[in-house]
């Protein structure tokens, strides 16, 4: 089921209304609901792969039992790995044994041994890396002792499958989304109210924004060979916001979602293209796995604890694998790679941090310098979604060495005015909500109530009015 | 919570009551409103071929109601809704190699841009369930297009959906498009098509409509450029004429030009007539009539 379905558009009142009129009475019977309705949810698509989730489930609530009981270090560990091994298991075999089968047999090829194997027909379960990434961070912190293992087997199945935030996010830490199913959760108004605006803006900028430059970046990529460098430019610009919209939409709509049922969600983008420099867009951009990599990856490896060249491999590192994260393409690795190289400078002479203040505060519109910054930023992220959006390398070094014809300077080949329109609609209010956590929060908040309902109505009306063709959600494929 | 429930529904009714309005106005005016339409002799249907090829003005009373891309099925959904208020005496309906190919049948789902079109063209005149066993159609767009047609805003003109803008062309010419026209038509990716039969079947559908209503129908073919014509794959070229035979045994007209010679001037590209093509074209049709 998505966001954006007539499916879900009856599904969500009605899990709503059995959640607090019916199941009200006890904690138990709506933790029930949940995991029922997030069942129901996940098995929309394919019911085969619920099976996966409950078998990680099981898994991961028995590991943390016996991990409850177990005192000796070494038999500890030995429980955090199955764990780790079950987990990455089935994300590898799913996600990533066709690469590595494929890789193998190329550099064998290349030192002129030939050898067999066959690419398996593998279907990806949606969300998967999203899951997996979500309950290896509670084996991990029972191990660390940083949280008490779950006793509580429905909790621990909701906290898994919660549907707002399953299939593409957040990625839920269990310190802070599990404690949140054992306790009597109370309707809150102002908390609901507020989850119905950021649900309403996640539709916005899905439905209107993301889907309608997927038209124009679905047609740009697939005919490259055609299109003058300024297009291309277009091309990629206009993926940089379908990916934003599409994604940190999603998000928007799971964390709305969380909040009509009593939970808080972390945040997961912070209105990443007005970041000045690059380390400050990863901390504003799919903060959710940025976190979990530097918790669970960075800071165990030694993190910027050690000298240069340790700093440098573990930034290098979380990079790659975040990029392998995203899928299984040497796309994405190099897309990783490149964010790294963004990044060192500012590592190495210790401006990482420079920026994390509020972007021109107090001010309208920005400075000369945060413009430039910011443009500069948005520039060279650009340049690395190429290689998120291209099918291969070649097709991304292609796309690139046709930026640079001849014919960059001449105006592009396709004028896409609607498009650029919604787009200048959309950052106006993105930049003017830029302090709250999500850019429509407290738009209007002051107003007349009707004309504060009417600026509602006009977003509703223009996401039904300006829907570009339905697309899937990007982040769906990881 | 009642304050929270009052407020939502305080809020949707208003989306309600706004939608009620517009969707009653607008189905009245799309399904319920008769078809203003001026009566005419001649009614000219079918693709972009008709739609170039006969210039109604050159007619004594003719309206051409042709529309880029239109597969039978529509033509056929169309008639239906023409034929209730205004019966001409004669239908001249395309009928070219590329209207019986499995490439119509993609309209509805595959081809994003043609399927967002034909369910615009068609909300108003559509069945497509009766089609649905043999067509593969993307319900959700159709729905969502519907939907906006009819509650979005009041409007009035629906009909001018399916009816189009009649004739329009230009003096321009250039036929290098005959290979890409070819693949688009009868070729997917590198494997012929299958003949439609849904398309096979509706254009029998409107001959039997045609006949109920006591109209009589001519099948034109306009002529194509000879380097488009010569790309048609051979079993295209034999069905055609398998048709065109069957359709003469059933009495029915086919005037069928598509192979003929015409100065490249005339084209506007590869398989379509220019302006001064149609000029040419419009008149042996005037002529075939009265013949």
């Amino acid at each position: 089921m998505i966001f954006n379905s007539l499916e879900f558009a009856i599904f969500l009142p009605l899990i709503f209304f059995l959640y607090w009129f019916v199941f009200n009475k006890s904690l138990k019977a709506q933790n029930i609901l949940l995991v029922v309705s997030s069942y129901v949810f996940y098995g929309w698509w394919d019911w085969r792969f619920l099976s996966l989730i409950l078998f990680s489930t099981l898994v991961d609530y028995s590991i943390g039992l016996q991990l409850r009981k177990e005192e000796v270090k070494t038999k500890r560990k030995v429980l955090l790995w199955t764990s780790i091994l079950v987990n990455l298991g089935f994300l590898g075999f799913f996600k990533y044994f066709n690469f590595f089968l494929d890789n193998f047999k190329q550099a064998f090829t290349f030192f002129g041994y030939q050898i067999d194997g066959y690419s398996l027909n593998i279907i990806l379960p949606v969300g998967i890396s999203f899951y997996t990434f979500q309950t290896l961070s509670y084996t991990i912190d029972v191990y660390k002792r940083k949280l008490e293992p779950s006793k509580d087997f429905i909790s621990f199945t909701a906290f898994v499958s919660f549907f707002p935030q399953l299939v593409a996010g957040p990625i839920e830490r269990a310190v802070n989304l599990l404690p949140q199913f054992y306790k009597k959760r109370t309707f809150n108004y102002t908390k609901a109210v507020n989850g119905l605006r950021q649900i309403l803006w996640g539709l916005f900028k899905k439905v209107v924004i993301a889907d309608n430059c997927a038209v124009v970046v679905n047609k740009i990529f697939a005919n490259y060979e055609n299109y003058n460098g300024s297009t291309l430019i277009l091309g990629a610009v206009f993926f940089a916001f379908q990916i934003y919209g599409d994604f940190s939409g999603y998000s928007d709509i799971a964390i709305g979602t969380s909040r009509l049922f009593g939970f808080d969600l972390m945040k997961n983008f912070n209105f990443p293209y007005f970041s000045r420099d690059i380390a400050e867009f990863w901390r504003r951009w799919h903060i959710s796995l940025s976190t979990w990599f530097r918790d669970y990856l960075y800071i165990p490896l030694g993190g910027s604890k050690g000298g240069t060249w340790m700093k440098v491999r573990n930034t290098f590192i979380i990079f790659l694998v975040s990029g392998f994260w995203h899928g299984a393409n040497w796309t994405f690795i190099i897309w990783g790679g490149l964010n790294a190289l963004y990044f060192l400078p500012l590592l190495l002479t210790k401006r990482n941090r420079k920026n994390t203040d509020e972007i021109s505060k107090g001010r309208i519109l920005p400075s000369v310098k945060d413009s430039v910054s910011i443009l500069f930023t948005f520039a060279i992220t650009v340049l690395a979604w190429i290689f998120f959006r291209a099918d291969t390398v070649d097709h991304a070094l292609n796309y690139l060495a046709n930026i640079l014809s001849y014919d960059l300077f001449s105006l592009p080949q396709i004028a896409p005015y609607k498009t650029l329109g919604l787009l200048f609609v959309f950052l106006t209010i993105e930049w003017l909500g830029r302090n709250n956590n999500f850019a429509i929060e407290k738009f209007g908040e002051r107003w007349y109530k009707p004309l504060r309902w009417a600026t509602y109505y006009l977003l509703i009306f223009s996401i039904f009015y300006f829907a570009g063709d339905q697309q899937e959600f990007i982040y769906f494929q990881f | 919570m009642n304050k929270f429930i009052k407020q939502v529904i305080n809020f949707l009714l208003i989306i309600v009551i706004y939608c009620t309005f517009t969707g009653g106005f607008n189905y009245y005016h799309a399904f319920i409103k008769q078809l203003k339409f001026e009566q005419t002799n001649i009614l000219i249907a079918g693709d972009s071929h008709t739609q170039k090829a006969l210039n109604p003005s050159l007619f004594k009373s003719a309206r051409n109601v042709s529309q880029p891309a239109e597969p039978y099925v529509i033509t056929y959904w169309k008639l239906n809704r023409i034929f209730k208020s205004n019966i001409p005496d004669t239908l001249i309906l395309a009928f070219t190699h590329h209207s019986i190919s499995g490439f119509n049948d993609i309209k509805f789902s595959t081809n994003k841009w043609a399927a967002k079109e034909m369910f615009n063209r068609s909300y108003s005149i559509e069945r497509f369930a009766e089609i649905q066993n043999d067509v593969k159609i993307d319900w959700h767009l159709k729905n969502i297009i519907k939907l906006k047609n009819i509650l979005l805003f009041p409007k009035t003109n629906h009909h001018s959906n399916f009816i189009g803008k009649g004739y329009n062309n230009f003096s321009k010419s250039d036929i290098n498009d005959f290979k890409t026209a070819i693949n688009r038509h009868f070729y997917n990716n590198d494997s012929i098509y299958s003949f439609s039969k849904t398309s096979i079947e509706y254009l029998n559908k409107i001959i039997h409509l045609c006949n109920e209503k006591n109209v009589k129908i001519i099948l034109v073919s306009p002529p194509v450029h000879e380097k488009y014509f010569n790309l048609i794959p051979d079993i295209y070229l034999k069905k055609f004429d398998s048709l065109k035979t069957s359709f003469k045994n059933q009495q029915i007209s086919v005037f069928d030009q598509s192979d003929i010679s015409l100065p490249e001037s005339m084209y506007l590209n590869s398989d379509h007539l220019n302006s001064e093509g149609a000029v040419f074209f419009t008149s042996k049709v005037k002529d075939y009539i009265q013949d």
